[in-house]
């Protein structure tokens, strides 16, 4: 999970840029606030889009036959983790051939996909929606309004298949989590926390605040690609009420709804 | 077209379909899974005959009752105490020891009981598991809802369907049932070899000294996502929490409270807790063999020799696999149709 807590730089420990995860993994860091301590925390979605394309062109070199043995690569808040094999390829050799690539990332790679997601919001789909309307003293309306007009990106995936933590949710409705999780958050709930949206793709525990539920699946095994969603997709998501949510919910789960997605 | 089965009459506590797993798309939240021991798997899926990549059975803590539908090569491995007890259609039951492979034929059936040893067992069907495959494996990830049969572990009642049975390959050595002449790759080092970091450096010098000095044992609290310590609280500098990243196999995270927990095959994928060191990957199939109140400690080593020990352990698993030789022949069991075996 996101942590709400900023990055610390921990004493005067200046962290290093490749930290090792046994001798099958090895993080790469860009946050430059540990890298370079003082420097501004804004930077963090700068970093976590770095990340991301030194693991676009990891692909890419995996992909060409110039780096072998990367047996997964997994983008992280501000960091890669690059799982590799240590049959085909040692940490150092990896370090050594990405090196040069570290000062020429590209912080957006202009393909981004825009995706729109429709929600009904609060009633029995958003059982939080009142009572955070109160902590915040905000109305039901205003909350709804603020997060349709909030423009989220994909930082991370993680926790179930499909989950993305949405990030940019307007910051009159930040809000810790929950202090205690829910047993059990149904599938689809769409749920906010700090500057961040997430949808839980399967039933699950949870301890978001519940606002909405949306009509279409973000994980769907029965499709050749069954993840909806990856890190840094640009979404928006935009108000439905409880009719239009049942036809769509029918409509997609038919196979006729197709998702906006530009 | 009817299709080759098994069912199980008694599913044990914690029984699932796993594989090899499916690494390559943890960057949208799908954890990578798996058979927790990747030695055993290897080795069963050989004594079968089996490619590397079929699906069987990880069994923990046993309690299971297995009916075959059809005639198969079985193997069980995780240790080399455990056994089955196979029964045929007169009712004779017969003990085959763990690591090596016997045909089963329909109408029989196979208890794996009460397991002495380790924690987990791997039981290999030639041909492998059926199950609908998911980006390319079979392996059942409970929390995740994914994989296996329906994504969930394995329930009294359950039809398993079969792959097409494999061709044994060593017909032309003379023998079709295999056994393993080299068990030092099972040999366990008495301590789990880590590599401090990814964050080690978020914990103060007494904790780093205090995790390699201490002895943990292994809570009750064990899944296939992690292996919680009981032992010495780890100190932090500050806190625990970290701009989260991604997560190995083995990693040993340490949230606030200061107890590890060792992350097993179900791990979620990224996570945003320290994580004060690794388990290198030679030493990860020792922990499914740990059952809870065992003992752990650790010994630190560099990635370098992380890496070699991955080498190094290759080696060992592939010259227990070429030196696999005919076991002594088990002709207490009683086949109800002799010619089926004449795919031998």
């Amino acid at each position: 999970m996101i942590s709400s807590n900023k990055q610390h730089s921990h004493s005067g420990q200046e962290t290093k840029r490749f930290l090792p995860a046994g001798g099958h993994g090895l993080v790469v860091n860009f946050d430059d606030t540990q890298l370079r301590p003082g420097e501004s925390k804004g930077n963090t979605d700068l970093a976590t889009r770095k990340a991301r394309a030194l693991a676009g062109l990891i692909q890419e070199a995996a992909k060409d036959g110039k780096l072998s043995g990367i047996v997964d690569l997994i983008p992280g808040l501000t960091n890669l983790l690059v799982q590799y094999d240590p049959l085909l390829i040692t940490a150092k050799h990896l370090q050594t051939t990405i090196t040069p690539w570290l000062d020429h990332l590209s912080e957006d790679s202009g393909k981004s996909r825009h995706i729109r997601i429709p929600c009904c919001y609060g009633g029995e789909f958003g059982p939080d929606l009142e009572g955070i309307a109160d902590q915040l003293n905000l109305s039901a309306d205003e909350i709804v309004e603020r997060h349709v007009a909030s423009s989220l990106e994909v930082a991370i995936m993680g926790f179930l298949p499909g989950l993305a933590y949405m990030k940019g949710v307007d910051e009159a409705l930040y809000l810790p989590r929950r202090k205690t999780p829910r047993a059990m958050v149904p599938a689809l709930t769409l749920g906010i926390a700090m500057d961040q949206t997430v949808v839980y793709p399967m039933p699950s525990p949870g301890g978001w605040n519940l606002i909405g539920r949306i009509p279409i699946e973000l994980f769907d095994p029965g499709k050749d690609n069954p993840v909806l969603l990856r890190p840094g997709d640009k979404i928006k998501f935009y108000q439905i009420d409880i009719k239009k949510y049942n036809d769509i919910y029918k409509s997609y789960h038919e196979g006729q709804f197709v998702v906006e997605i530009s | 077209m009817t299709v080759d089965a098994i069912t199980m009459i008694r599913s044990g506590p914690y029984t699932s379909v796993q594989d090899r797993g499916r690494a390559g798309h943890q960057a949208v939240g799908v954890p990578e899974s798996g058979a927790l021991d990747r030695v055993a798997l290897r080795l069963v899926n050989a004594l079968v005959g089996n490619p590397a990549d079929k699906a069987g059975l990880e069994i923990c803590l046993g309690g299971v009752q297995i009916a075959f539908q059809a005639s198969r090569r079985v193997a069980l491995t995780g240790s080399v105490a455990a056994t089955m007890v196979i029964t045929d259609h007169l009712g004779h039951d017969i003990t085959v020891y763990a690591n090596r492979s016997i045909r089963v034929h329909a109408g029989q059936t196979i208890h794996i009981n009460g397991l002495s040893g380790t924690n987990t067992v791997f039981l290999a069907i030639s041909g492998g598991i059926g199950t609908p495959p998911l980006y390319g494996s079979r392996a059942t990830s409970p929390n995740a809802m994914i994989g296996g049969l329906k994504g969930r572990l394995l329930k009294d009642g359950d039809v398993l369907p079969l792959c097409p049975d494999v061709a044994f390959p060593d017909t032309a050595k003379g023998y079709a049932d295999k056994m393993l002449s080299d068990l030092t790759v099972y040999d366990a080092s008495s301590s789990l070899r880590v590599v401090f970091g990814p964050q080690d450096d978020r914990f103060t010098d007494q904790a780093k000294a205090v995790f390699l000095s201490s002895t943990y044992q292994v809570s009750p609290l064990l899944n296939r996502m992690g292996m919680r310590l009981d032992g010495p609280v780890l100190e932090h500098c500050d806190n625990a929490d970290i701009a989260s990243d991604g997560i190995v196999n083995g990693s040993v995270q340490v949230p606030g409270d200061g107890k590890p927990i060792i992350l097993l095959a179900d791990h979620q994928t990224t996570g945003g807790y320290t994580k004060i060191a690794t388990v290198i990957q030679a030493d990860l199939p020792m922990l499914a063999r740990r059952k809870p109140g065992d003992s752990i400690t650790f010994t630190a080593i560099s990635v370098e020799d992380a890496e070699q020990a991955a080498r190094d352990h290759e080696a060992l698993l592939c010259h227990a696999i070429e030196t696999m030789v005919a076991p002594p022949p088990m002709n207490a069991i009683a086949s109800p149709c002799p010619s089926d075996d004449k795919s031998d």
